[in-house]
């Protein structure tokens, strides 16, 4: 009988784990994208708004790309969208599911039934990726509705452009796709869940805090093609300074290669 | 001759350390093979090489006649595994991991309910989070995932460790039902009554190498019993001196021998005394393990 590359049997059992979470976190991202909207729509909290983003050191405006007074609606949606608090949702899953549904089952050895059951082992690897996937689909979903459902609501009709967040969405949804490949190759090197996410949350930070570094400091600039989060800046998207002609042949060219390095890793690998 | 399972100088190190060392196991398919150690002498990663989880630095594996790990996958489906020391997923019901990991065979569970039956495990219990089981409940939940598709080959970590007597022995007859279909069961264990009961074949492992393989009848015909004599009166050692007997200690009134082959002779010296007790405290297999594991030298 031949095996298909996922095991949707796998994957059923890993939804019906974390489906409340899932569901919470949609919750989330769906309420910070709608308030947003009713932020922007609202004058005296837009005002408010504004006039805290003009007060924000120059180096923190040019990190979120946001300046402050008059700023245009669409920038201040595409910064709900690189928000930290969505941020840390979308970093926080991959790095979740990575740890464990690969190196807490190495942990406690259920690995040993799992991988004689589930073989070939790149099974194991492709059906947890594809799910990392799927709940970041979700998430930005999520998001959108959340923005859509903001604009109907506050009739906000021209400052919402929904062609608009579906590229940032587009982008968005590569960018968590390769941070969650890196984090399954990751995920593959360790026998022990502990390791595997604090390696996984320090290698995101260290790159989160050279992005910050590179883009607050104006002789690193030259740099910023080397970022990994330069490749996900929703701002940047809105104010048409994004290159898509590197940015997505990137971030594809990033999942690739880690998946293929976790499935090697995770092939080669005593369990 | 074809085998259910057959290693041939499979050696596994660990930064220098020879975990398992050129091992030749051959598993006669049909037979109950037990594979003993002490703990740490290599079982369990001899059962992983099995198992294609960890890769043997040397040698060769086939199971059920296939090359491992090139023909691993064509076999998964004919195997019942219960590995040693897991973690079974807490945040699941019994009934949940029973079909979770029956689910990926594409395939009926038919001994399930059977099973589910004979290891007293209630619908009530099934339907709890593991995390509410106890060990023994646990253990029983991994035998019957590993039993219920009815495969030809079980390899089983050390399975009964944690099941309480009556519930060994439901282990033990379903061990014998499944030899008596012709399938084939590996098992590791250091409880040696345990393999002495229920096993055909016996391999012995010591510091990562095989010492023994054998079925145990030829193995327990050779081998010699340890017999603890006590006396109500004063024993003189020089009547116990004959052929197939081996004086290991001699007090006033106590003697301890070892016996090769029948007791009849022993007990007609006895005849000439007045004994106050005879007890022979292990089994010769028993005693040839023992021995085994407390000498450095073979045996």
């Amino acid at each position: 009988m031949k095996k298909s590359m996922l095991s949707y049997h796998h994957f059923k059992k890993i939804f019906k784990n974390q489906f409340r979470v899932i569901l919470l976190l949609m919750f989330f991202a769906f309420l910070i994208e709608m308030l947003i909207a009713i932020i922007l729509s609202t004058s005296v909290m837009r005002s408010y708004i504004e006039s805290y983003f003009s007060m924000m050191p120059p180096a923190f405006k040019q990190f979120t790309g946001l300046m402050g007074q008059n700023f245009v609606g669409s920038q201040f949606i595409a910064f709900g969208y690189g928000h930290p608090a969505i941020l840390f949702i979308l970093i926080f899953i991959p790095v979740s599911i990575a740890s464990r549904y690969i190196t807490a089952e190495i942990e406690n050895r259920s690995i040993e039934i799992l991988a004689v059951r589930l073989n070939p082992r790149y099974r194991l690897i492709l059906t947890q990726y594809f799910f990392i996937v799927f709940v970041v689909f979700l998430i930005f979903l999520a998001m959108f509705l959340g923005s859509i459902s903001g604009k109907y609501l506050t009739s906000l009709s021209s400052e919402i452009n929904e062609i608009l967040i579906l590229k940032i969405m587009g982008i968005g949804f590569l960018f968590f796709s390769a941070v969650g490949a890196i984090v399954t190759f990751i995920a593959t090197l360790f026998n022990e869940k502990s390791l595997s996410f604090s390696w996984n949350i320090g290698l995101i930070l260290f790159l989160f805090v050279y992005d910050a570094l590179i883009r607050l400091w104006d002789q690193a600039h030259f740099l910023k093609p080397y970022s990994l989060f330069n490749w996900y800046q929703p701002v940047a998207i809105a104010t048409k300074n994004y290159t898509f002609g590197t940015g997505i042949p990137l971030l594809t060219g990033l999942i690739l290669l880690f998946v293929l390095l976790a499935i090697y890793n995770f092939n080669k690998r005593d369990l | 001759m074809n085998y259910a399972i057959k290693t041939s100088n499979i050696t596994k190190i660990y930064h220098s350390h020879k975990a398992v060392n050129q091992v030749n196991i051959e598993v006669p398919p049909g037979c109950v093979y037990g594979y003993l150690g002490a703990n740490g002498a290599g079982k369990t990663t001899t059962i992983r090489m099995m198992l294609n989880l960890i890769k043997p630095d040397d040698g060769q594996i086939e199971i059920l006649g296939n090359k491992l790990p090139e023909y691993f996958n064509s076999i998964t489906r004919r195997l019942g595994i219960v590995p040693g020391e897991i973690t079974l997923y807490e945040e699941l019901t019994g009934y949940e991991i029973l079909n979770y990991f029956q689910g990926f065979l594409h395939s009926e569970a038919l001994l399930k309910d059977q099973l589910l039956a004979d290891f007293k495990l209630s619908h009530k219990d099934l339907n709890k989070k593991v995390r509410h089981y106890s060990q023994g409940m646990k253990q029983k939940i991994l035998l019957v995932q590993a039993m219920q598709h009815n495969p030809d080959l079980l390899i089983l970590d050390e399975p009964s460790e944690k099941l309480d007597p009556l519930m060994q022995n439901v282990f033990y007859e379903y061990i014998r039902e499944f030899r008596n279909k012709g399938k084939t069961i590996f098992l590791s264990s250091h409880n040696l009554p345990e393999v002495e009961k229920v096993c055909d074949n016996i391999g012995i492992i010591k510091d990562g190498s095989l010492m023994v393989q054998d079925k145990i009848d030829e193995l327990k015909k050779d081998l010699p019993r340890i017999v603890k004599l006590s006396f109500k009166e004063k024993a003189n050692p020089q009547d116990f001196k004959m052929e197939g007997i081996t004086i290991i200690k001699a007090a006033e009134s106590q003697l301890d021998l070892k016996i090769k082959g029948p007791l009849e002779s022993l007990l007609k010296i006895l005849t000439k005394y007045k004994t106050h007790n005879l007890e022979i405290p292990e089994s010769p297999l028993e005693s040839y393990f023992m021995e085994f594991y407390r000498s450095d030298s073979d045996i």
